[in-house]
């Protein structure tokens, strides 16, 4: 993933998969749409690169936490749509708690911004 | 035999296109002018001909054959036009000298001489914007390449949890391919690394620990082979440890940005056998009189 000023952000492999699960709780959608998703839910702050949502994409799959199929867009076009499980469901519950006692922990260690 | 779940290569390659197709809709809906909205949902994703066109141009001003500036330059220029499946535009070289430029966060690297073996032949690849590599790449790769004599993947390492008996242990942990240590010319000091034979059981769950986590976690129990226990990342699974690392190696810790994922700078703890179709990232040794320019030609031009 890369930001706007070209940095490449390189986010715990585990966050992008909680983000595309995330996106899967509204409703079923293409890789396409989970690209753009992410890129609106963050106010276009982080600019996906597509092509690396499918390497997360296939490693979600293989794990039984989304599942695949074929279908229709919303303007006609064949695409492969994504469906969180049950067990999805439940990893982005856990996963997400785990973020966020994460992230605090790293707060409290790095210390507030400019310190 | 079973097969996974997922897109087969042509699947995955339909997919593609109609992420493209998608893509370009939306744009077109935007605003943008046809053609052009083709050519950014292309950028976007990965456009394969813009990266061949700005390789080429690289090429011709001789950018591979001076690492150190050169290499930095065109990383960064690079990340701006990245290239889907197409882009295999850099490869850089392992070792001391001009060439130590992959190491980035991990100081005490860049300092001291790497523990693998003929390190000055061994080249990451870079293919973004995907990073790591599809295995139907890698057979593509294996099939019609020469210019890489072997090849093995890994990945960066993350944070996750090992479940000892005395309770749960923050670890970091990593996946490599079968003959990832065997390329590297690591051998371990106890048990055994990885076999293809390993690999083609798809037994699950086969493990390997550094030298500091058999000493920190398991008190540097010889008989810890065959032991097992349950890693908790993503899924419960349950590992076998079939080995422990010379004290001296290093995993490759490469190219991290200055906000770095959590445990991505940290030495594994505990590494294990990836499943074959597993993305990963490249570590391969350069054939004898092959550069890492003639080698990134040739593996750019191996494709569809």
């Amino acid at each position: 993933m890369s930001t706007r000023d070209d940095e490449r952000v390189e986010l715990l492999q585990g966050t992008l998969d909680l983000l595309i699960l995330r996106i899967l709780i509204a409703g079923d959608e293409h890789g396409q749409g989970i690209a753009r998703a992410i890129q609106q839910q963050t106010d276009g702050t982080l600019l996906v690169e597509h092509g690396s949502l499918y390497p997360a994409l296939q490693r979600l799959e293989r794990r039984g936490w989304i599942q695949a199929e074929w279908g229709t867009s919303d303007n006609n076009r064949r695409a492969r749509f994504y469906r969180l499980t049950k067990t999805g469901r439940k990893q982005l519950a856990a996963g997400t708690r785990q973020w966020h006692r994460l992230s605090s922990m790293i707060t409290r260690v790095l210390g507030s911004e400019g310190a | 035999m079973w097969r996974r779940p997922g897109p087969g290569d042509d699947e995955f390659r339909e997919e593609i296109e109609a992420h493209l197709a998608l893509e370009t809709d939306r744009l077109i809906a935007e605003g943008c002018a046809p053609d052009e909205a083709a050519t950014t949902a292309r950028r976007t994703f990965g456009n394969a001909t813009l990266a061949r066109e700005r390789y080429h141009e690289r090429n011709r001003i001789g950018w591979l054959t001076d690492l150190g500036r050169d290499v930095a330059y065109a990383a960064r220029s690079l990340r701006r036009s990245p290239g889907f499946v197409a882009a295999v535009v850099l490869t850089l070289a392992i070792g001391l000298g001009a060439n130590a430029v992959v190491f980035s966060a991990v100081n005490a690297v860049l300092l001291r001489p790497l523990p693998y073996a003929n390190a000055e032949s061994l080249v990451l690849v870079d293919h973004p914007p995907l990073g790591q590599s599809p295995e139907w790449l890698r057979t593509a790769w294996r099939e019609r390449g020469r210019s890489l004599a072997d090849f093995a993947g890994y990945q960066s390492p993350s944070a996750a949890t090992l479940q000892l008996p005395g309770g749960p242990v923050p670890i970091v942990t990593t996946q490599v391919t079968w003959n990832f240590f065997s390329l590297l010319g690591t051998s371990t000091i106890v048990g055994r690394g990885f076999t293809e034979v390993d690999a083609r059981a798809e037994a699950p769950g086969l493990a390997v620990l550094s030298h500091a986590a058999w000493r920190r976690y398991f008190n540097a129990d010889p008989t810890v082979v065959g032991t097992s226990t349950t890693h908790v990342l993503h899924s419960r699974e349950t590992l076998t440890i079939v080995g422990v690392l010379q004290p001296e190696f290093r995993f490759p810790l490469a190219g991290s940005s200055p906000v770095s994922s959590f445990g991505a700078d940290r030495q594994p703890d505990v590494i294990r056998l990836a499943p074959p179709d597993e993305w990963v990232k490249v570590v391969g040794r350069l054939s004898p009189g092959t550069t890492a320019g003639a080698a990134s030609d040739e593996l750019f031009g191996i494709l569809r």
